[in-house]
């Protein structure tokens, strides 16, 4: 069985300093996969080479066996991947059905039409909603996106990730910025959620009671390398990991 | 009072202005028109992708100069010039926004300050061709658009047109992509939206709109003029849309008719118009950062 996201070779760094040194990784359909690491290790440089928004100076990044090295996010993200952010990222001058609405239209790139108005797309809007039921916001659809709370504006975050029905979904620190028992909530909605779908999914977290709770496989980067893959059990225990952590 | 009622009140002072408006008011209403087209243009852009552009003077004395030439040198009836006008100034807008939208905030003002300057710049000095600082003058179009109650009627009706199609365009899916990569383009790029396009879309549609305020320009002054492309052109689109409000589809109109007739009213009086627009600016600025439209309650009023 193909791969849904394989990493292979990943070299990128900016000005001398490198950020990524020869970093690969797979994730298997259906898994839960987390990326850990301190501080600088190259997480998010990681997540900006996969939605493409840094070309690697070497290596490739592939979905389902399609190349996405060298594409541009709005085409990445059209090709079966759902991205949602660290800082949870609504569009703030719309409603919260108009922000998922748009994310279904511009998934199937319909965002171009000039006449019609969007409450007339019909499809889109039934979709939108039916997305912010799987998040639990069907009720706020009305209420302007600037008016939630945090951890609702993370939700909406994610029901326009899954806009495009994501083979793969990126969640970047999807607990950071929230309070004890939000993070319970929220590991518990996105356990339900994804698991539910059959999504595959891919995120980093500093939470490590969350990371050991939801991850099936974890990769841990150290230092812009790969220092450790494994499951949960095998990661805990790792010397050299256990080094990594408290070494910072 | 209900929302139609107020529009069917508005509409019906509109449509009979001519029949009792001074002549002298009747000239200023269709100024006020010609800015409202002008700065409801201007607006499509900075309202709704946020990108204040200084340089929509050029697009308005494109529109102008090409309905001047053609009807100059190739003879052209005044009405038949507006689709070229319209042409000339949507295409003069897309060859600047290819090279200004992708900066962003401060550098895109500068950059389209610095293009339309240099346009004005070569307007202003070709004699053999624009005619130079003296302009264009002494064009005729026609008896009809020389009546200043057919031009008020046919400013209005261009006016109407171009809001409308603002308004259509807030409404729709791509609008609300322009306000989506306005608000987060980090986030409109990962729903599937690709920034450059909708950017440079919007910048032509709206130096093409202001082009057909310069077609408008022509038949009021008989003339065209450099001035019509001199960066102070660019400003009163501004300033008229943050007078009535840039976050209402109305708004640039409101702010066009208060900025046209005040300025009439007070030039009548005193030399003083360049003090008394700055202490209204000041205090529009300090007072009411939401502009006339802001009077309404509504901040974000839609249409």
């Amino acid at each position: 069985m193909v791969d849904v996201l394989e990493v292979s070779r990943v070299r990128k760094s900016f000005y001398g300093f490198v950020a990524l040194d020869d970093v690969s990784l797979r994730v298997e359909p259906g898994r839960f996969h987390a990326l850990v690491g301190p501080n600088g290790a190259g997480k998010t440089t990681l997540f900006n080479v996969i939605v493409g928004r840094y070309r690697p100076d070497a290596g490739e990044v592939r979905l389902e066996g399609r190349r996405l090295t060298g594409l541009p996010t709005h085409r990445v993200v059209r090709g079966g991947l759902g991205i949602s952010f660290q800082r949870a990222q609504a569009f703030l001058s719309m409603s919260v059905l108009e922000n998922v609405t748009l994310a279904v239209l511009a998934q199937e790139g319909r965002t171009r039409a000039a006449w019609r108005p969007l409450r007339d797309e019909r499809e889109a809007r039934e979709r939108a909603r039916e997305l912010l039921g799987w998040v639990g916001l069907a009720e706020r659809a009305g209420e302007p996106a600037e008016a939630l709370p945090l951890g609702d504006l993370k939700r909406v975050d994610i029901a326009m990730a899954l806009a495009g029905r994501p083979r793969l979904l990126l969640l970047d620190e999807p607990l950071a910025g929230l309070s004890r028992s939000e993070r319970r909530e929220m590991v518990r909605f996105i356990e339900e959620l994804l698991r539910g779908l059959g999504l595959t999914l891919l995120f980093t977290e500093h939470d490590t009671e969350a990371v050991l709770r939801l991850a099936d496989r974890i990769t841990v980067l150290h230092q812009g390398r790969v220092l450790a893959e494994g499951a949960p059990d095998e990661i805990k225990n790792d010397a050299r990991v256990v080094e990594a952590f408290l070494g910072e | 009072m209900k929302t139609n009622a107020w529009i069917l009140a508005v509409l019906a002072l509109l449509l009979s202005a001519p029949w009792w408006l001074p002549d002298y008011g009747l000239e200023v209403a269709i100024q006020a028109l010609i800015l409202a087209l002008f700065a409801t243009a201007f607006n499509l852009v900075f309202a709704e992708t946020g990108l204040l552009s200084f340089g929509h003077a050029a697009f308005f004395g494109a529109g102008a100069y090409t309905v001047a030439l053609l009807m100059q040198r190739a003879g052209w009836p005044y009405l038949l010039t507006l689709p070229a006008a319209v042409l000339v100034a949507g295409l003069l807008a897309l060859v600047i926004g290819f090279f200004s939208v992708r900066t962003s905030r401060i550098y895109f003002t500068m950059l389209t300050l610095a293009f339309a300057q240099l346009v004005w710049a070569v307007v202003h000095k070709w004699y053999a061709f624009t005619g130079g600082d003296n302009g264009i003058t002494g064009l005729h179009p026609g008896a009809l658009w020389g009546d200043a109650r057919a031009l008020y009627y046919l400013a209005l009706l261009l006016f109407a047109l171009g809001f409308y199609l603002v308004r259509a365009l807030h409404n729709s899916p791509f609008g609300y992509a322009l306000r989506a990569i306005r608000d987060n383009p980090a986030r409109a790029e990962a729903v599937g939206l690709s920034p450059f396009g909708y950017l440079l879309a919007a910048f032509t549609l709206s130096g093409a709109l202001a082009g057909a305020a310069g077609f408008l320009q022509v038949a009021w002054q008989r003339s065209a003029f450099p001035d019509f492309l001199y960066w102070t052109k660019s400003a009163e689109a501004i300033i008229a849309a943050i007078l009535g409000g840039a976050q209402a589809l109305f708004g640039p109109a409101l702010g066009s008719l208060v900025f046209v007739e005040l300025g009439a009213f007070v030039q009548s009086r005193t030399e003083y118009w360049p003090l008394v627009l700055g202490l209204v600016l000041l205090a529009l600025v300090l007072f009411l950062p939401q502009g006339l439209a802001g009077l309404g309650g509504g901040g974000r009023a839609r249409g």
